[in-house]
């Protein structure tokens, strides 16, 4: 991270939450940063030749940017929920500019598990999944908050669980149905 | 879609995913109970089970950051040769690693010849890492030892960070050890340099991190260490990161190739420990273990093979694939590679003085016959009588500090003999 400690980030999160709109000038730069620094990580990696798991590079990426333990407890869901929107929204405007530089060209989806390559390439990227969870917003508005917050904020079963006053038993439950959902509209574009 | 519907449907879809694909059938008749569109809309949804699985596992960030990583593979490095940064004109590259690559260059000013090492543009851009470098930098240019490659000047230009270093010809120990062992008097001289070297790194407070054959030079001069404490960039134990996920991290290195870099590496750097003196020790221990043997001393086909041997297996003594091997030598290495860096030799300065030991006694430090058995008997013969002989010498005073069980596990190997001829030998410089 450029010039940045994590704390100054969540100072800018927080400011911009309250309402500070010039936070989100500084913010989005940020992570764009901290985009391309674990990104750089990963290919000097792969050139390399190491293929293990990068989870702490990836976690250790989330905590600069939203660091929970900095948060007041009072803030922490309104906080979560604001950040987790943010970075859906810096991340699918990064997919959609990546894909425009590169129109033309061999057009790499950002795939959003490497592992599957079952799944037909239309349906694999960060964009159609933002679509797709608006869709699903419509009909389940909390269903579609927990993937949010897991999977664009980094958040764990139980943070989300906290984060909106449930069990997580429920954020289990609700996150393997929405999963369900978000991978049938993602192939068939919603037809059963 | 109405609220109450949906509901309905997440419910049955909810149990129908607690049951095994048998029992499914008949939960869903029962479920569903004839109502034909809403058994359609869960099974369509539940066909979507074998795809799900890592679904949307990996967070945002680093699905959007693998994508790019992608690009920035296929991305052409920026060009260099030709062009000048401040005085220093690049002529050649020369190599390439995870900190970035490696020029041949002409500093105009002096008009002499110098390695240019370009860091990688994230790197450069971290500020913790830059911070870290530049600290480093500024040690490593004070170390001034003729077995460390001799840091110049840290430069910027152009928004390109850049370390000037000391230009040396020769070869990689690594490049060298592909055509085997090293004979038995060189691969000492070799490892006398590298651990003085070391040693002179860690009495400045300066760990490598990443000792490994293709970070030794070999000179007209002797062997030259390279990339001094600059390697590692990914402490895994950083706070909070590595308590999320405790052992799924390993702190690599992003040079040289997997194998090459694990294979190096303590078990406590592999459990993600913050790396110390003894850490390089370790390193060194199996460096020296190659140079003598032509083998690896921890081998496997995978990365998990290899951890796995490095965690637990000891590779075999260097005696038994190099006969003459002297005992001593065979515990010195063996105490270098202890897993636990409390039971490891202490001190890369106690290395090197065991090494001269065995380096000058040449031949005479070979058992032949009866002396091996003589050594062996030390050995079995227990290892107070060991330490007495090496108190009475005054060799304790070389460790302040050590407890009397470090003490004993550095040199109960000893292998008293020579131990004895060790303490001799010392009487005999003295005289």
């Amino acid at each position: 991270m450029a010039g940045r400690s994590p704390r100054e980030v969540t100072q800018l999160l927080q400011a911009w939450c309250s309402g500070d709109q010039r936070a989100l000038d500084e913010l989005v730069p940020l992570v764009y940063c901290e985009l391309h620094s674990l990104a750089h990580r990963f290919m000097l990696r792969e050139r390399a030749g190491h293929t293990l798991q990068t989870t702490a590079l990836v976690n250790e990426t989330y905590l600069k940017l939203v660091d929970s333990a900095r948060v007041r407890w009072q803030d922490r869901a309104h906080f979560f929920a604001m950040s987790a929107g943010l970075m859906r929204r810096i991340l699918v405007d990064f997919s959609r500019a990546r894909g425009s530089r590169k129109r033309g060209g061999d057009v790499r989806k950002v795939e959003l598990d490497e592992s599957r390559v079952a799944l037909p390439e239309r349906g694999n990227d960060l964009i159609a999944l933002d679509s797709a969870l608006n869709s699903l917003a419509t009909i389940d508005p909390r269903q579609a908050k927990i993937v949010e917050l897991r999977f664009f904020a980094g958040l764990g079963v139980e943070e989300t669980a906290e984060v909106l006053g449930i069990s997580p038993r429920t954020v289990k439950r609700e996150w393997a149905v929405a999963k369900l959902w978000l991978l049938r509209e993602m192939k068939h574009g919603g037809e059963p | 879609m109405k609220a109450e519907r949906w509901d309905q449907i997440k419910r049955i879809c909810s149990e129908a995913l607690e049951r095994d694909a048998a029992g499914r059938g008949g939960f869903l008749e029962e479920a569903c109970a004839g109502d034909l569109p809403l058994r359609k809309e869960v099974e369509s949804l539940l066909a979507q089970q074998s795809a799900a699985d890592g679904f949307i596992e990996s967070p945002a960030m680093e699905v959007a950051a693998r994508g790019l990583a992608g690009d920035l593979a296929q991305e052409p490095e920026p060009e260099f040769v030709g062009r000048s940064l401040l005085h220093y004109r690049i002529e050649e590259k020369i190599g390439e690693g995870g900190m970035g690559v490696v020029y041949r260059a002409l500093d105009t000013r002096l008009d002499r010849e110098v390695a240019l090492k370009m860091l990688a543009p994230d790197m450069a851009g971290d500020r913790k890492f830059r911070e870290r470098f530049d600290r480093e930098a500024k040690v490593i240019s004070r170390l001034d030892h003729p077995n460390i490659c001799a840091l110049h000047d840290v430069g910027k230009h152009e928004g390109v960070h850049f370390l000037v270093m000391q230009y040396l010809k020769g070869e990689t120990l690594a490049k060298r050890l592909k055509r085997g062992p090293l004979p038995l008097d060189r691969a000492l001289r070799h490892a006398i340099e590298i651990a003085e070297a070391l040693d002179t790194a860690h009495r400045h407070g300066i760990v490598h991190r990443d000792l490994k054959p293709g970070n030794v030079m070999l000179t007209k001069t002797g062997a030259k260490l390279l990339d001094f404490g600059l390697a590692k960039t990914f402490p895994a134990t950083d706070g909070a990161a590595a308590s999320i996920s405790p052992s799924s991290e390993v702190p690599v290195t992003a040079e040289g190739t997997v194998l090459g870099t694990f294979q190096y590496m303590a078990p406590e750097q592999l459990k993600g420990a913050e790396a110390d003196a003894r850490t390089d020790i370790f390193a060194f221990g199996a460096v020296l273990y190659e140079m003598l043997t032509g083998n690896q001393a921890f081998e496997g086909t995978s990365q998990a093979s290899v951890i796995a041997a490095i965690m637990s297996s000891e590779p075999p003594p260097v005696s038994s694939r190099l006969p003459m091997t002297p005992p001593a030598l065979d515990r010195l290495v063996r105490h270098c590679l202890e897993k636990d860096p409390d039971d490891r030799v202490q001190s890369l300065h106690d290395v090197a003085l065991e090494l001269q030991g065995l380096a000058s006694a040449g031949p005479a430090a070979v058992p032949k016959g009866s002396n091996r058995l003589l050594v062996w008997g030390g050995v079995r013969a227990g290892r107070s009588g060991c330490r007495r002989t090496r108190s009475h010498l005054g060799m304790a005073s070389l460790l302040p500090g050590c407890s009397a069980a470090r003490r004993s596990s550095l040199f109960a190997p000893s292998a008293c003999g020579v131990c004895l001829w060790r303490s001799h030998s010392r009487i005999a410089r003295r005289q």
